[in-house]
Parts: C-alpha cells; sequence; structure tokens
C-alpha cells in the first residue's frame, strides 16, 4: 500500500496573544505539525505494514520542513515540501490545486490520502474534500478508525451519526481524533528520520501556470481583518466561602 | 475620470474594465448569475422529519441581506414532501427536490454532482449552507468542482447587488476577516446558531421541481447510527453550566448536570474536559466546538483561553467561577467570583 | 516615595512558599534607593529587625518575618540596561525582576527601550546572529533576581553552568549604616579571610568565618568563604544578612539548539550505574535528572485521573527508571547518541526505549513531565492538610559526590525503610543531588521523617556532602550549619554578621540565630 498524507504547519495558536491595541502578537509564536494532521499521521502508522510507504506532502514555506521532519520521526519514509515563492497568498482552491498537482505528477500509484479534519489556523476544513472532487474520488470526512483487511473499512462520526462504510482504493480521508497527547518520538526515530531527504519541489517542477497558484490563483479575497476584543465589566466576589458564594450566584441566576 | 491605460485624454473607459463607450448595461460578458441556492439540510432520523436549524437562520438572513430569488434544494424520498410547507415559509421560492431513495442517507459525491448540475443551470449568484459536519464536508466539494471560492464557517455575511461579503474568525477566533470571491457562484457555509430564528410566514407558497439522479456514484454505506438525541444542543441553551480545566472533581459534572435541570439549563465545558474524556466534543464550547448564545454563561474553573472566550462571545452575561483571580475568563465576566469552583457547585446543588 | 502600612496577622508578606507563618509589624514599600537607605537608616538607629522581602517563592522561610517590620522590594522591578565585556554580555537589572521577565526580554530581543551600559552594546547584540539565555534557569522562575543571587539558586542546568554565583558580575547593597556597595567582581579581594571594605572614605574590616566551604557538590549551606575570596562571593549566598541588594549585572551567554532526551531503564540501579559512564563520557549533557520506579508510577497513577497531567503520552510498561538530559543538537548528534546507545545497552537500556524531542512545545513537555513529580506530591499533601493541618511537605536537598551517590542512596532505603516511611527519589543526579520525597500518611510519619530527615543529613556531610543544597538555609534549616561547621562555625558566621550589621537589623533568624 502507498499512504499520502497532507500535512500543513501552522502558527501554535494556542500561544497567540493579543495586544491592548488588538493586535496579533506573533513574535516569538512557534510554528508546529497541525495537531489534527499528526493524528492522520498516527492512523497510518498504526495501520501501515512494513513494507507500506508513507509519503508525507506539505505546500509552505522553507520553514515547514521542521514539521514534515517530524511526519518523518513519527514514521513516514518519504516527503516532500511544494515551496515557491508563488504559492503564498493561496486560497483553499488554489491550495487544493497545488496539492493535486502533485499527487498526479508525483503519487499517481498512490492507494489512499489522508488528511487532519481541519488546520488550527484557518479552521476551514476545506482541502480533504477539495482535493477528493479534485482528483474525482470519493472522500471520507471526520474518520475516527480503520480497518484493512480485504475490504477498506472506516467509521465516521458526523456527531449525530456513526457510519462505517467501505472505502475504495483512491479515496481521500479526513481524521477528527487521535491521542490528546502528542506522540513523542524514540532517539532511534530521530536518528532514522535525519537520513530522509525531505525534497522540494517549486512551481516548475509540478508543472503549474502562474496563475494556478497562490494569490493569483485564489478565488476569494481578504478584503479586510481585524482582531476582535470582547470586553465586559464585571464586579467581583470573593468566594471564600463557598456556601456564601452559592448564595450570591443562585440570586443572580434566578 | 480617464482611462489610465490610455494616453489621450478623449478616453472616457472607466473602472467596469468595459470597451469605450459601452454602456455596462450592454455588457455581454457578464455573468448572468442571479439570486442564491441554499441546500437545506434535513435531520431524518426514521421517526421524526424536521428541517434543521441552520437552514432555517440561513434562509431567514438572506431574506434581511437580499431581494433576490432564493432556490432550495433537499434530497429525499418522498417522505420529505411533508417539509415543503415549511421550506417555503422560510423564504424559498423554488424548491428543487432530489428525489431518490438512496439520497435519504447523506452522500457527498452524489449531492455534490446533483448540485453542479443544478447551478448550471439556475446559475445562482450565492450558495450557502449550514456550517454544520454535512455542510462542512458538501460545500468544498462543491466548490472544487465548480471552480469557484469558498468561505468557511462565516459569521456574517452582507450583500451589495449580487456580491457577497462573507466574514469569518480564523486563528482559533484571534482574527476576524471579511472575505469576498471572484467567481459565480460566491460559496459560504455559515456557523449554526450565528444568525436568528427568523419568523416563518405561514402559508406562503413556492414551486417544487423534482429531479433524479442517474449516476452511479453511492458511497457504500454498511451502516449507520444515530447516536446523540439533537435535543441537548448546547447552542440552544439559555443557562450554560460550563466546567473547565479547574474543575478538580469528576463528580462535579454530576452536581452541574443536576444544577442544569434545576435552572432548566445545559451543561458544556472546555475542550480540556473533552480531552479529559469526562464530556464528548458536542458539548465544547469555543472556537474548535460550539459557539453559544445563551443569556447566562457561568463558567466554572475555565480559565479562558481566546478560543474559549471566541465561543462565547454573544453570551448575554459571564459569571465566572474560578480560583485564579488572574484567569482571562475574568476580562469577560459580569461577575467574577474568586474562589474553588468545585465547591462552589456542590453548594449550589444543595441550596437549589 | 515610600509605600508603608500596618500588616494584618494574614497577609501574605508573613509567609512563603516553606508556608513557615511570621509576624511583623510594618511593611515598607520602597520605590527607589534613596528611599531603601531612609528605610534603613531609621532601623538601623532604632535597632528595629528588618526582614528582606520580593516575591516570596523561597522554601526556607528566608522571608518570613520574625519581629519587626518588613521591606518588600517588588517595585524594583525595571531592567535597566545591556552591557558588554570581555566575558560577554550582561543585562543590568532591579533586584525584583523575575527569573521570567528576564527570560522573556532576552528570548524576544526586547533591548532597544534599555540604556547602553557599555557603547553600542544594545546594536551588538542586535546584530548577532545568535540568540542568547540566562543559563542558570532555577526550577521556580517566579524567584526575583536578588533572591536568586541572595540564595544562591542553582536548577537543573546547575550541571554544566553552575549555580548563580558563577553568572554574577556586580551587585549593588544598602549596608546597615545606609552606606551603598558597588561591588564589581575582582575589585576586591580577601586578604587570607580578611576583607577590608572601602566605605565612605572608611575601611571596614570584615573577618569571614575560618570553616572550608565545599565547592565540589551543589553546596548552599551558610556563608560561602575562603582565603583571597572575591567580596562579591560573600554577600552571593548570604541570605539577606548583610544588606540590601537593589541592583545586579547578570551575565547571559549564547544559546544553543537544544535536544531533550528521556531514556528508560528497567530498574533504578541501571539507572545510577549507566549516569556514573555518562558523565564520563563525551555525551556533554546539560544536565542529568533522575526517576526511579516510585515516581514514574506516581505519574502513571495521576495520569489516570487526568490523561492530560504531564502531556506526554503513557510510560512505557517496561520502564522501571528513566533518566532525563538535554544535549546540544548540533551536526555531532548522531556520534554522541551512537555512544549513549553503547553505554546505555551495558544497562539494559536503547535508543528505542526512549524518548526524544527538539520543537520548543515538546522541550516544554519533558520540563512539564520532569515537574509532574514533585506536584503530584505537593497536591497530595495539600489535599491531607485539610484533616491534618499541621502537615507539610518532607523532601530532602541532600548533594553527595558521584562517587558517594550509591551510598548515600542505599542510606535512604535503610533509614526510610526501617521507619516503614514511603518515598520516591529524583532529581538532579548528575550533581549527586536528588530530591528524596516522603509520601506521609499520617502525623506520625511525619515526626519519623523528621527524624530520618537529621540522619540522612549527617550521612550527606559523612560522605563528603551538603544537606543543603540548593534550597539554603533560611529559618527552618539553621540546626544544619552546627551540624556541618560545629560551634565555631556558627560563632564564624556570627562575627561576619556582627562586623557588617553590627545591630543585627537584617533579616534576624536567617542561617543562624
Amino acid at each position: 500500500m502507498k499512504y499520502v498524507i497532507l500535512v500543513k504547519q501552522v502558527p501554535d495558536t494556542t500561544r497567540i496573544k493579543v495586544d491592548e491595541n488588538g493586535n496579533l502578537i506573533r513574535q516569538g509564536v512557534p510554528s508546529i505539525l497541525d495537531p489534527y494532521c499528526e493524528y492522520a499521521l498516527d492512523m497510518v502508522c498504526r495501520i501501515r505494514k512494513p513494507e507500506d510507504s508513507v509519503i508525507v506532502v506539505s505546500m509552505g514555506p522553507p520553514q515547514a520542513k521542521e514539521s514534515i521532519f517530524r511526519c518523518l520521526e513519527l514514521g513516514a519514509n518519504e516527503a516532500y515540501l511544494l515551496s515557491d515563492k508563488a504559492f503564498a497568498g493561496a486560497d483553499v482552491f488554489a491550495t487544493s490545486r497545488t496539492l493535486t498537482a502533485f499527487i498526479r505528477k508525483f503519487a499517481a500509484d498512490y492507494d489512499l490520502i489522508f488528511c487532519g479534519k481541519q488546520a488550527a489556523d484557518g479552521d476551514t476544513a476545506e482541502v480533504p474534500a477539495e482535493t477528493a472532487a479534485m482528483l474525482n474520488v470519493q472522500q471520507f470526512c471526520y474518520s475516527e478508525n480503520i480497518i484493512i483487511s480485504d475490504t477498506i473499512k472506516v467509521t465516521q462520526n458526523y456527531n449525530d451519526e456513526i457510519r462505517v462504510c467501505t472505502v475504495p482504493k483512491g479515496s481521500v480521508l479526513s481524521v477528527s481524533i487521535g491521542d490528546i497527547n502528542r506522540r513523542v518520538p524514540s532517539i532511534s526515530d530521530h536518528i532514522k528520520a535525519l537520513n530522509i531527504e525531505i525534497k522540494t519541489l517549486d512551481r516548475i517542477a509540478l508543472g503549474l501556470g502562474m496563475y494556478s497558484v497562490g494569490i493569483k490563483g485564489s478565488k476569494t479575497k481578504i478584503e479586510s481583518s481585524y482582531s476582535p476584543r470582547y470586553e465586559h465589566s464585571g464586579k467581583i466576589i470573593d468566594g471564600t466561602d463557598p456556601s456564601e458564594a452559592a448564595k450570591l450566584l443562585i440570586k443572580e441566576v434566578l | 475620470m480617464g482611462c489610465e491605460s490610455c494616453s489621450g485624454g478623449s478616453c472616457d473607459r472607466d473602472k467596469t474594465g468595459l470597451p469605450p463607450g459601452m454602456l455596462s448595461e450592454y455588457n455581454l460578458n457578464q455573468s448572468p448569475a442571479e439570486g442564491s441556492l441554499v441546500w437545506i439540510e434535513v435531520i431524518n432520523d426514521g421517526n421524526t422529519i424536521m428541517m434543521n436549524d441552520s437552514s432555517k437562520e440561513i434562509l431567514g438572513k438572506l431574506q434581511e441581506i437580499s431581494d433576490g430569488r432564493i432556490f432550495g434544494v433537499i434530497f429525499g424520498d418522498t417522505e420529505l414532501k411533508v417539509l415543503y410547507g415549511e421550506i417555503f415559509s422560510y423564504g424559498v421560492d423554488t424548491l428543487y427536490h432530489i428525489k431518490d431513495k438512496k439520497m435519504i442517507q447523506f452522500q457527498p459525491e452524489v449531492y455534490c454532482e446533483m448540485l453542479v448540475d443544478l447551478c448550471n443551470r439556475v446559475m445562482p449568484a450565492v450558495v450557502l449552507m449550514g456550517a454544520t459536519p454535512r455542510g462542512r464536508e458538501l460545500a468544498p466539494r462543491l466548490a472544487a468542482s465548480l471552480g469557484t471560492g469558498l468561505t468557511a464557517d462565516c459569521t456574517e455575511l452582507k450583500m451589495d447587488g449580487r456580491f457577497l461579503q462573507m466574514t469569518r474568525p480564523a486563528f482559533g477566533g484571534n482574527i476576524i476577516a471579511t472575505i469576498s470571491c471572484d467567481h459565480f457562484p460566491q460559496m459560504a457555509t455559515v456557523r449554526p446558531g450565528t444568525f436568528p430564528m427568523p419568523e416563518p410566514m405561514i402559508g406562503r407558497e413556492g414551486t417544487v421541481i423534482y429531479r433524479q439522479y442517474y449516476g452511479s456514484n453511492y458511497k457504500n454505506i454498511i451502516s449507520s447510527e444515530r447516536i446523540i438525541s439533537v435535543d441537548y444542543d448546547i447552542t440552544r441553551a439559555k443557562i450554560l453550566i460550563s466546567l473547565g480545566n479547574g474543575i478538580k472533581e469528576k463528580e462535579s459534572v454530576a452536581v452541574a448536570e443536576s444544577i442544569a435541570k434545576k435552572l432548566g439549563g445545559m451543561v458544556s465545558c472546555s475542550r480540556a474536559l473533552v480531552e479529559r474524556g469526562w464530556f464528548p466534543q458536542s458539548r465544547q464550547v469555543g472556537q474548535s466546538g460550539n459557539n453559544v448564545f445563551p443569556d447566562i454563561y457561568m463558567a466554572f474553573g475555565i480559565s479562558g483561553s481566546i478560543q474559549h472566550k471566541a465561543g462565547i462571545g454573544p453570551a448575554k452575561r459571564v459569571i465566572a467561577v474560578n480560583i485564579d483571580p488572574e484567569a482571562p475568563i475574568h476580562e469577560i465576566a459580569d461577575i467574577s467570583v474568586i474562589g474553588n469552583a468545585d465547591s462552589i457547585l456542590k453548594e449550589m446543588n444543595k441550596l437549589l | 516615595m515610600i509605600h508603608s502600612r500596618k500588616l494584618e496577622s494574614d497577609s501574605p508578606y508573613l509567609t512563603d512558599e516553606s508556608k513557615l507563618s511570621g509576624a511583623a509589624d510594618m511593611l515598607f514599600i520602597p520605590d527607589d534607593e534613596e528611599d531603601v537607605v531612609k528605610i534603613v537608616v531609621s532601623h538601623n538607629s532604632s535597632k528595629t529587625p528588618l526582614t528582606i522581602s520580593a516575591m516570596r517563592t523561597g522554601v526556607c522561610g528566608g522571608c518570613v518575618p520574625k519581629e519587626g517590620d518588613i521591606v518588600s522590594m517588588e517595585k524594583f522591578n525595571k531592567i535597566i540596561g545591556i552591557g558588554k565585556d570581555d566575558k560577554g554580555y550582561f543585562i543590568r537589572t532591579q533586584a525584583a525582576v523575575t527569573v521570567k521577565d528576564l527570560n522573556e526580554i532576552i528570548r524576544k530581543k526586547l533591548y532597544s527601550e534599555l540604556q547602553n551600559i557599555t557603547d553600542d552594546a544594545i546594536e551588538c547584540i542586535l546584530s548577532e546572529r545568535t540568540d542568547y539565555f540566562y543559563p542558570v534557569d532555577p526550577t521556580e522562575l517566579n524567584g526575583s533576581i536578588g533572591g536568586n543571587i541572595s540564595t544562591n539558586a542553582s536548577g537543573p542546568r546547575t550541571y554544566k553552568y553552575g549555580p548563580t554565583r558563577d553568572w554574577v558580575r556586580r551587585i549593588r547593597i544598602i549596608l546597615s549604616d545606609g552606606n551603598v556597595l558597588d561591588i564589581l567582581r575582582g575589585e576586591i579581594k580577601a586578604k587570607n579571610r580578611v576583607f577590608s571594605i572601602p566605605v565612605d572614605g572608611k575601611n571596614i574590616t570584615v573577618h569571614i568565618p575560618s570553616y572550608e566551604f565545599n565547592r565540589d557538590v551543589k553546596n548552599t549551606t551558610g556563608l560561602m568563604t575562603g582565603p583571597d575570596m572575591d567580596l562579591i562571593d560573600l554577600f552571593i549566598g548570604s541570605e539577606g544578612m548583610f544588606g540590601i541588594i537593589t541592583e545586579a549585572d547578570i551575565y547571559i551567554t549564547e544559546w544553543h539548539p537544544l535536544m531533550s532526551n528521556i531514556i528508560f531503564f528497567p530498574s533504578d540501579d541501571n539507572a545510577y550505574n549507566f549516569v556514573k559512564e555518562f558523565v564520563n563520557s563525551h555525551i556533554d549533557p546539560e544536565f542529568i535528572e533522575f526517576f526511579d520506579t516510585g515516581s514514574l508510577n506516581l505519574i502513571r497513577k495521576s495520569k489516570k485521573n487526568d490523561p492530560k497531567f504531564t502531556k506526554m503520552p503513557d510510560i512505557p510498561d517496561y520502564a522501571g527508571s528513566a533518566i532525563f538530559f538535554d544535549i546540544s543538537n548540533d551536526e555531532n548528534i548522531v556520534s554522541k547518541y551512537n555512544e549513549l546507545s553503547q553505554i546505555a545497552k551495558i544497562y539494559g537500556g536503547s535508543l528505542d526505549h526512549s524518548w526524544c524531542g527538539h520543537e520548543l512545545k515538546d522541550r516544554e513537555r519533558f520540563f512539564a513531565f520532569r515537574h509532574s513529580v514533585p506536584q503530584t506530591i505537593f497536591e497530595y499533601v495539600a489535599s491531607l492538610k485539610g484533616s491534618m493541618p499541621g502537615m507539610h511537605k518532607m523532601g530532602t536537598d541532600m548533594s553527595v559526590p558521584l562517587d558517594h551517590l550509591d551510598e548515600m542512596i542505599d542510606s535512604y532505603s535503610e533509614v526510610l525503610t526501617s521507619k516503614k516511611l514511603e518515598y520516591v527519589i529524583f532529581g538532579h543526579i548528575g550533581n549527586g543531588h536528588l530530591h528524596v520525597e516522603i509520601i506521609l500518611k499520617s502525623m506520625d510519619d511525619l515526626s519519623k521523617a523528621k527524624k530520618a530527615y537529621r540522619t540522612l543529613a549527617l550521612r550527606s556531610i559523612e560522605l563528603g556532602g551538603s544537606p543543603s543544597a540548593e534550597h539554603g538555609i533560611g529559618k527552618i534549616k539553621s540546626e544544619y550549619i552546627e551540624l556541618l561547621y560545629g560551634k565555631q562555625g556558627v560563632e564564624d558566621i556570627k562575627k561576619t554578621k556582627r562586623e557588617l550589621d553590627p545591630n543585627w537589623i537584617f533579616c534576624p533568624g536567617n542561617v543562624v540565630e
């Protein structure tokens, strides 16, 4: 089997803070491999057999290699970074088109594609389905469990429905759950990863035109943005005595 | 104003990009796209058939911001007929009913094929659906198939003629961005609960058009099981007792449920407790969970990360109980109680 | 302006992390050095005791007053400037700046608003390609620089970088007569064991203790002393006995990317023996920390209640002990790992049975994992307080030379097992400095533990170690001074104290009664 995992490096949104003027402080915010991408990688690593190949691919700036490296530590054995100045500013459409071009040209014989449910920076959750549409294959979002025997079966969770489907080869799966504690590689895993080269591919290598990628290939445009501020002015109550505090609270609620 | 690309001063070509002298009424290259198309999600668990609330909210908003035609689309068999009246009452003018037994279950690939076909026929300027799990799966597939853009999880929509301005949070709610799309149809999914529930116009009528699917791109669904009752929807709660990482005793979950019952509210939580396995994700408030709109939001032991605060932005009153006086939740609280959340919960339960 | 107020009996100013509670009349909060001088002069003339306080993060009650008044330096929280000398860059800070604040400024390079202490230091450091850091890295980041200097604080990285002492360039200190002493390292040395300190045109003669101060192990027991010692070293680690520090220059050093590692061993013995070879290898770790079987089981138990407790995956079942260390993440890392693999194999370890992480997020998780042991114990003890109000944590802070670590560990097990006490061992094994935390179940256990503690302190001294390696003496361990240095030692310290603070106003009760 040949698995392709689409991953993304994101700023660690739990560390982003807002200054007094409502602007984001991005300085000093580290980048991480998106947690959902890690769940997808975890799922693949659980089902893979030793002879299977696990390819990770990410579109991003050169620094995204750090996150790809983490994928190698966690078990991937081939890695590509799609990086080109022209890719900057891509919306989901342009991103999915770039990823699709990679798959068609460099991994056309894949069996399954895995993605995280959504990325922590955009929360759009669109790439899996857009990529599936562009490849004209079936999509299985919110996957929680996968069993591979003669057939491939996946369990999807739609919050109000759990369904089990047969997955045809070539499908795209998005993964929504995994171990809440990020996995930790062993030193042996780290050494193994150091020996794998991360190949960088640019727009030309992918055979894409200027107007298919990045901001020029995007369908949506950000008109304006701001940081919201949430303000209430509150009174403070000493809650050292729980029963007094409880009485006050009940009065407030009823 | 003269044209910037011509050197002569006589050219009156303006920013519409039309050839000199051409009136915009005669621009034949202009897309004929018009009106809005909404996928109406139907909840059908075998016993009850109903419109999803988020579809109603979208229809309400559309009527407020646009005077164009509204097309609705539903997928399913004849059992959906009971919904026609209700769908029209929320503002749909023309309803496409894609009739097939196999369509009762959500089939993103097939739904998408049919929607592409409909969009080519109807040429809507806007396509909207709820940012429910199914809407968020279907919309991007449709957008990519139509070769257009998509803005997910919008919290505000504005229309200028047939042009849509979509607003959505990003970076865990740290940024609110307004986005436009340079292609028709302009597509967006809308965060459930963001727009108010409109009043139905009882007796309003519309046209139903049946269509059928002749392809075979169905998924092989082996089993499907409904899991939670749709009744426990924290986005609809008027009073929310919400628990966070500061809750140390598991017993407090039961205590909170009991308080919520007595007050007629519901119990929700922060991400930390979902991760502890104490609550399902459907109970989570915040950017990666649900936006909630209660009259009173009582945060017990919730520190108040930016992600969490983004989810309770619309709450009318916030009461925070936290042992840490520095916790960011206090910044947005109307009442802050500095104390032990577990024991205050216990006391409240005793007193009620 | 001096802010002052009367202290209520439940004021937080009357206690610290030792949970010892004290008594005092007034609290003074000075704004600047002039204020401090005024406060000191008036207290000196009325012979009123004055206990120095800042962030109150100590664990030995150093800032807990016995009587008199408190001076809290909390408003001295500004970072002043940056300078450079032949030893490298240094940051000039006021005394109550916390280690966290200092780290933040350095990490985010927020230098532009600081003063240049030496010409163009800011431009220079901003143009450097490398990042810098303050290497002492004490576990308690909310402690003040003044407090760190007064206790000669250390942390895990002391293994490689030494304690606070090694990183202090200069201090400014207000003496009991109100004179300000500005001491730059290297300027004033003792003649044998006598200082002649120039103050206000005169010279004060100060005799320093005659005992041998053990610098072979981590040691904060008593005043540092020694022939031809630098004056600055008398004040560093003096626990506020001689004056009030208002300002200090702290060296920083070049940062390099690090790799955090945890390697698991089948049993405790394997891990000790591994460490003995590890310290003599070419691997050059930044620190070496140890977890025994008991500590790992403690974490396993806490994780059952809250899987996110350590933010780490489950500890593998085969793990009976663990060694945690950081190494430089450079081009030699593979050869270092090869050497590590060789040593680990001998003692039943393997690179497959390990964790490693280099991203900031991961490295922080490793430290959270390390911190989870004392935290669990702290929470456990806090939960007992309800039924047993007098209960407190009983942890050792004893260091011994690495060669004698075996014997010390044997003593721990002998003494504590004979008293039927349950305990866990973890900590700075690279410095021969393990924390033994006793899991107390009753007040009876507490009194047994106190007796055991004294026996163990004696044993650590016998083995050439220190009974207080990093926490200091404060008010709760003053008996160790006599244990270690005898009656003469105590008298020597008192003599030095009297020469610098004749009216005995500063922090009475610290180090010596």
